[in-house]
């Protein structure tokens, strides 16, 4: 499966992407919301995993665009604590899991499992 | 040059000041002047230059740390973390910027705050590498720095890194007279030790101010009872700060056996005791509570018994009913509205739910606030 994962902590960026690695998935990585939004059109991912807060555009974004695009892309967000807000907002705006942070590599490693074999 | 500049100043009359200067002198001082913006210039200049070197250096190593550290948090063993560590890229990071200070206080910044987005082995597998590559040593060094934001920011790593060897080293702090170390210091014992942690309040003799109390009571989870006997000792302390945490922490958790103690600290010299005793007697009522309540109502103060009035709204029973007709016929204003609001209340009166009038209840919320 191809994710685009969109997170502006680089070690955290790079935990995310080791891991999905690992679990034998193609990973696109981008540390900001505005690069996330370019590289959706290029790499056209199966999934999206996006941080809420980043910088030049913010995960809502990142979901608003993924929704207009013609290609069904679900979405896992990834939020902090005491952001249920901004949780309820993505999940309006089409989001179709979440993790909040601080968070375990392997319960998202699970998760995205979910997207890869939908029937499980 | 030669010649002379002549000031005169003169202010709406006779010559004050007739100061006669050597052109010689003039050409001194731009000649200094213009000496001292020129390096002044060349100071800015070095240090935005230093300032570019160092957040450059920075962000490389972020970027260098970067992979070796997503290898360890990913490793699923010990005999996985043991193989990153032996791998040539890591020893390379290792011998080149495990000996320079900030190759060593940037990993550290990196762990520490890695570790708060993360749980589970992911979370652990950072504290090994903390213990392994002997980091502590350094967070326990910045410790005795004689500045207040190094030592806070020791504490912080310590208690995220779960370095419980360094417990004795943070209680000496938890008395300091610099609000904000001693405020980390008590943070960081507590994550590190939970309840328990709290001995400090046996023995500290500086205020716990209430945003304490509230960074405090955050970190804590329900204590066991022989934790909870420490209580007692505590709603004795001669300071305030301490008694009035006291009740927030039987407020949090119900302590419902606390009652009667919580009922003594209605008659505390502190106004601020006395509000948050009341406010614990709401968290811990029982049949005796609205009796408790109206004992000392006389001795209170204004917005001390106006809490007393709007609770007896929610526990009283007809028993009160004749203490707030009392106090209804003594008393003007809000103090007669909520009276009889809470009488009202209490009986359910017909009048008052078919009417639904609340307009005592948002006056009094007003005085309150």
């Amino acid at each position: 499966m191809k994710i685009l994962v969109a997170e502006d902590e680089p070690i955290i960026l790079k935990t995310i992407e080791l891991r999905l690695k690992k679990d034998g998935h193609t990973v696109v990585v981008t540390s900001n919301g505005r690069d996330a939004i370019e590289q959706l059109e290029k790499c056209l991912p199966d999934l999206v995993i996006t941080d809420i807060m980043m910088p030049y555009a913010s995960g809502l974004e990142v979901i608003g665009k993924v929704k207009s695009m013609e290609k069904k892309i679900p979405v896992i967000i990834l939020s902090a604590m005491g952001q249920e807000n901004i949780v309820l907002e993505a999940f309006n705006l089409g989001a179709d899991d979440y993790i909040t942070k601080p968070f375990s590599p392997n319960e998202l490693s699970l998760r995205v499992k979910r997207f890869s074999n939908p029937h499980t | 040059m030669s010649g002379r500049l002549t000031i005169q100043f003169v202010f709406q009359g006779p010559v004050i000041l007739d100061v006669q200067i050597p052109m010689e002198w003039l050409l001194y001082l731009v000649i200094f002047f213009a000496g001292a913006i020129v390096c002044l210039l060349a100071y800015i200049g070095f240090y935005i230059i230093r300032e570019l070197r160092r957040k450059a250096k920075y962000r490389h190593l972020i970027k260098i740390y970067s992979n070796f550290i997503g290898d360890i948090i990913i490793s699923e063993s010990e005999d996985d973390l043991e193989k990153v560590l032996q791998q040539p890229y890591v020893q390379t990071i290792l011998r080149r910027w495990m000996i320079i200070p900030m190759g060593r206080k940037v990993l550290i910044e990196q762990l520490v705050q890695n570790h708060k987005s993360l749980t589970g082995q992911a979370g652990n597998n950072l504290v090994w590498l903390y213990t392994t590559l002997r980091l502590y040593e350094d967070s326990l060094a910045d410790l005795s720095s004689a500045e207040w934001h190094i030592k806070a920011a020791a504490m912080q790593q310590l208690a995220e890194m779960q370095q419980k060897d360094s417990l004795k080293r943070l209680y000496r702090e938890t008395n300091s007279s610099i609000y904000i170390v001693r405020a980390e210091a008590q943070v960081a014992v507590v994550k590190l030790s939970g309840f328990e942690g709290l001995r400090f309040l046996n023995v500290i003799s500086q205020p716990v101010t209430q945003w304490q109390q509230l960074c405090l009571l955050n970190q804590l989870t329900a204590p066991n009872e022989s934790q909870a006997m420490n209580i007692y000792s505590w709603l004795d302390s001669s300071n305030d700060t301490i008694v009035e945490f006291a009740l927030r922490l039987i407020s949090k958790f119900q302590l419902l056996n606390f009652h009667d103690a919580v009922a003594v600290c209605l008659k505390h010299p502190s106004s601020i005791v006395r509000c948050q005793a009341i406010n614990t007697l709401r968290d811990v009522a029982n049949e005796s509570t609205p009796d408790v309540l109206t004992q000392d109502f006389q001795q209170m103060d204004r917005k001390e018994q106006l809490r007393i009035l709007l609770l007896l709204a929610e526990f009283g029973t007809e028993n009160q009913l004749s203490f707030l007709r009392t106090i209804s016929q003594e008393s003007t204003g809000i103090h007669k509205k909520t009276a009889e609001r809470s009488a009202a209340i209490i009986i359910k009166s017909s009048e008052y739910n078919s009417t639904g009038d609340d307009s005592a209840g948002s006056e009094v919320k007003a005085v309150i606030a």
